[in-house]
């Protein structure tokens, strides 16, 4: 203590303050860390950033495939036995006999129910049903109420999702 | 103490004593120390985002093959049903060849890096344990194992499992 205050007035007495080459020498070396750890800190960042718009992609994604799965394991019954009820099965769209459906319009997935359409997933490029029969070979476009499961498959904002759902009132009766 | 203080003081006010080449050097040799393991804890969060979208990867395309199975399990098709599920070819090569078909959940999940396979368990009663009544033995397990790796390239398998019955 007594030495650093010795040093400490000497210095005060003969140079006060930070002398330029000091200065000169401090960002010198704050600029060679700067330079050392710039490119670690921009990749980190960058790495960061990407990542959490990948994931938040991904997550809209995943979501949109579980209430579109859902909504198909839920399909009625149909009025006949051994059919189910799917009022409307075209290219993009699903509508059931109680007007509850998914619908892809204006590059959105919609979820419908009756007349009202809520959106549920933006900027879906891909959004393909493919309703197969019992026998998970036939593709029942055609002859929608003949469908036992559905197999799903979407791209959002370049995130590809892909599920199946089977139709629970099939249970029991196939 | 005190006064040596309000000493010190005086003399940086009066004097304008500043920071010395050392004390400069120290800070900035403080900051080196302190900034990599802020930085690498970010690179740690971003290999948990990546984990947690494997997970979710992982757990949507166990999904999609136990609903598969299910439509199976249920349908009165001759080649399928829930007997169909005892037969040798179905975990090996019935199924994967349905699933992994270009654009099926399979083989998306392929492109991911997702690789899946399919055990078919012995008949077993309500219980979940063999039967001496054979009637009672109506249910298999069934189970997805995912395996993928992880992003600090860990090889990972989960494993979903689900009871089938004779409906």
């Amino acid at each position: 203590m007594a030495s650093n205050d010795a040093l400490g007035r000497r210095r005060s007495l003969t140079r006060a303050g930070v002398t330029l080459l000091e200065t000169v020498l401090t960002l010198v070396v704050l600029g060679i860390v700067a330079a050392v750890l710039a490119p670690v800190a921009a990749s980190a960042g960058d790495a960061y950033s990407s990542a959490v718009r990948t994931g938040e992609r991904f997550e809209a994604a995943t979501y949109a495939l579980e209430r579109v799965q859902a909504l198909l394991r839920e399909i009625p019954p149909g009025s006949v036995p051994g059919e189910v009820g799917i009022a409307t099965l075209s290219a993009g769209e699903l509508i059931d006999s109680d007007g509850r459906g998914v619908r892809l319009r204006d590059g959105t997935l919609w979820l419908v129910e009756g007349a009202d359409e809520f959106p549920l997933c933006r900027e879906v490029t891909v959004f393909e049903l493919t309703p197969l029969a019992k026998d998970a070979v036939t593709d029942t476009t055609g002859t929608p109420a003949r469908t036992q499961r559905v197999r799903v498959r979407l791209v959002a904002d370049g995130v590809e999702a892909c599920g199946a759902a089977f139709i629970r009132a099939r249970i029991g009766n196939p | 103490m005190r006064q040596q203080i309000e000493r010190r003081a005086a003399r940086g006010r009066t004097c304008g004593r500043g920071v010395t080449l050392v004390e400069a050097v120290l800070a900035v040799v403080v900051l080196a120390l302190a900034v990599p393991p802020v930085l690498s804890m970010s690179v740690e969060a971003n290999a948990a985002r990546v984990n947690a979208a494997l997970t979710t990867r992982a757990s949507v395309l166990a999904q999609a093959v136990l609903e598969e199975v299910l439509a199976d399990v249920v349908s009165d098709n001759a080649s399928l049903g829930f007997d169909a599920l005892a037969d040798a070819g179905y975990a090996d090569t019935v199924l994967p060849a349905r699933l992994n078909a270009s654009d099926a959940p399979g083989a998306i999940a392929a492109s991911s890096g997702l690789a899946w396979t399919l055990e078919v368990g012995d008949l077993v009663s309500a219980t979940g344990e063999a039967d001496s009544d054979a009637a009672l033995n109506a249910y298999r397990l069934v189970t997805v194992r995912v395996s993928y790796r992880s992003a600090g390239g860990a090889s990972i398998v989960m494993p979903v499992s689900a009871y089938m019955g004779d409906l």
